[in-house]
């Protein structure tokens, strides 16, 4: 029975991996790995985390999130689209732009608020 | 244009009218000014010097390795390459003014007969068209090398270029300057949201540029390339940055950048080529 | 087996199951047009300068996609790639006025 079922599983992991590799990454990572990952959150390019190596200075530090960002709507819309608020900010539109996608985005939210 | 209905944006945009408007001259006057004001104790030549006049760590860095630059072997190809003759005889010094010697602030300049931009690259290979040779693939290798010879002959020379008073050059600037401060890409930045806005601030662990002097020093030596680039290489990178496709060297909107950026640079020292991260 | 990786196994399975049914859904022409539409955007977004990075590899992704039958995926990478084309050309238009905002003062 081993020996069928390992195949079975392996072409099941190959057919996902190939088909789904958004979603698995996604369900997979964790908050602070996507806030952490250069291609997804990235963002220690602009902002120091708790444990982030060598962050950049370009947006403020992300530390008590629940101080600053009591309202998490408010915190994920500031994710989701920094430019309502100011047309010319840097910050990337995540949401809007598709860079992440909400179950990440949420996953972020979730992350930012531990700090 | 639900942008309209944002009253921030509609004061800004009022705000801003007179600026859109303003002549390349005046452009620049502001330009400059907004960086000596943020950077106040930084001589404005300085700016030629790009992250290196903000940045005393790396500056030191970078002044050790300026003892043996990396380019110098591509710097002493490019003058061979300069002074060898073409298969019918003529030099490259033919089909420049002052034989190519300390013109390189001059570029780009507006052909007013063409109306386009001819940045310097451009001009090396219409001359060797001109002379019946193949044009040298544009960004890197030979073109940068002799550039790079080219821009070494006007060391110290102050960027000198200048906008013919027609409606063409004058909207090849505009075209340039309207593409600087766009936002584009995936990330959606602009040139100005690095190199203007936040000039001097770090993103992750390496200083963003001032957008003043970043045409004196080109073609550049980057390490990361391990070789001479143009400046239309180094658009490239930008864009790939911020997941944008980049556009083709010697592009009217490549040119037309170059053309507004230089002319930002107007009065700095020529000081390329240079090497950087 | 632990349990966590046999919730994980059976979610695949489900999905896998699923996604296949929805494949049955969408015919190869309908495939064939997503990829047409993507391509048509990505040009639009070229010629005004505003092309993404995001949006060919998807469009290669489609066509890889499409040759290994699975219309589904191919149909959803060629609906992305158009959707990235799509926020591009919405970038070129709001900057037209944007832009100006970015202005030293």
């Amino acid at each position: 029975m081993k020996k069928n079922t390992t195949p079975v599983a392996f072409i099941l992991l190959a057919l996902t991996a190939t088909l789904l590799p958004g979603l698995l990454s996604a369900t997979e990572m964790t908050g602070k790995e996507i806030a952490f990952d250069r291609s997804k959150g990235n963002c220690l390019a602009c902002h120091a985390i708790e444990d982030g190596d060598m962050p950049g200075n370009i947006g403020p530090p992300l530390i008590v999130m629940k101080a600053r960002f009591p309202d998490r709507a408010a915190l994920k819309a500031q994710i989701w689209d920094a430019t309502v608020k100011n047309p010319i900010s840097i910050m990337p539109p995540f949401g809007k732009h598709e860079i992440l996608n909400d179950t990440e985005i949420e996953k972020i939210l979730d992350y930012l608020y531990t700090l | 244009m639900k942008i309209f209905l944002n009253p921030f944006v509609f004061i800004a945009l009022i705000a801003v009218t007179v600026n859109v408007m303003a002549t390349p001259e005046e452009d620049k006057k502001t330009f400059q000014q907004f960086y000596s004001e943020r950077f106040s104790n930084i001589d404005l030549d300085e700016f030629s010097n790009g992250v290196y006049a903000l940045d005393k760590d790396a500056r030191s860095q970078w002044e050790a390795m300026s003892d043996f630059p990396p380019y110098e072997d591509a710097l002493e190809e490019g003058e061979e390459l300069f002074n060898t003759p073409f298969e019918n005889g003529n030099h490259y010094a033919s089909c420049f003014q002052n034989d190519g010697q300390n013109i390189r602030q001059n570029y780009p300049l507006f052909d007013t007969q063409r109306n386009t931009v001819v940045t310097l690259e451009l001009a090396i290979n219409e001359c060797r068209i001109h002379n019946n040779e193949q044009p040298l693939p544009y960004k890197k290798g030979d073109i940068a090398k002799i550039s790079a010879y080219m821009a070494s002959t006007s060391e110290g020379s102050a960027t000198n270029v200048s906008i013919p008073d027609t409606k063409e050059a004058l909207s090849a600037y505009q075209a340039g300057k309207q593409f600087f401060y766009t936002k584009h890409g995936q990330l959606n930045f602009s040139c100005a949201n690095c190199h203007v806005q936040y000039a001097g601030r770090k993103a992750r662990s390496e200083t963003l540029s001032t957008a003043l002097g970043q045409t004196t020093h080109f073609p550049v030596y980057r390490l990361k390339w391990e070789a001479l680039g143009t400046l239309h290489r180094r658009f490239d990178s930008c864009l790939i940055n911020i997941r944008a496709t980049p556009l083709e060297a010697q592009s009217e909107t490549y040119k037309n950048l170059e053309y507004f950026l230089s002319y930002m640079s107007n009065g700095l020292p020529i000081n390329g080529p240079a090497s950087r991260k | 087996m632990k349990k966590s990786q046999l919730i994980r196994t059976l979610g695949l399975v489900v999905f896998i199951i699923s996604s296949s049914v929805l494949a049955h859904g969408i015919t190869q022409s309908q495939v064939e047009q997503a990829i047409a539409t993507a391509e048509k955007l990505l040009i639009q977004s070229a010629q005004v300068d505003h092309q993404w990075s995001t949006a060919e590899p998807l469009i290669k992704q489609a066509k890889k996609a499409l040759q290994l039958k699975q219309y589904e995926n191919a149909y959803s990478f060629a609906q992305k790639a158009s959707q990235q084309s799509t926020l591009a050309l919405k970038q070129a238009d709001t900057e037209q006025a944007n832009w100006a905002l970015n202005l030293p003062k």
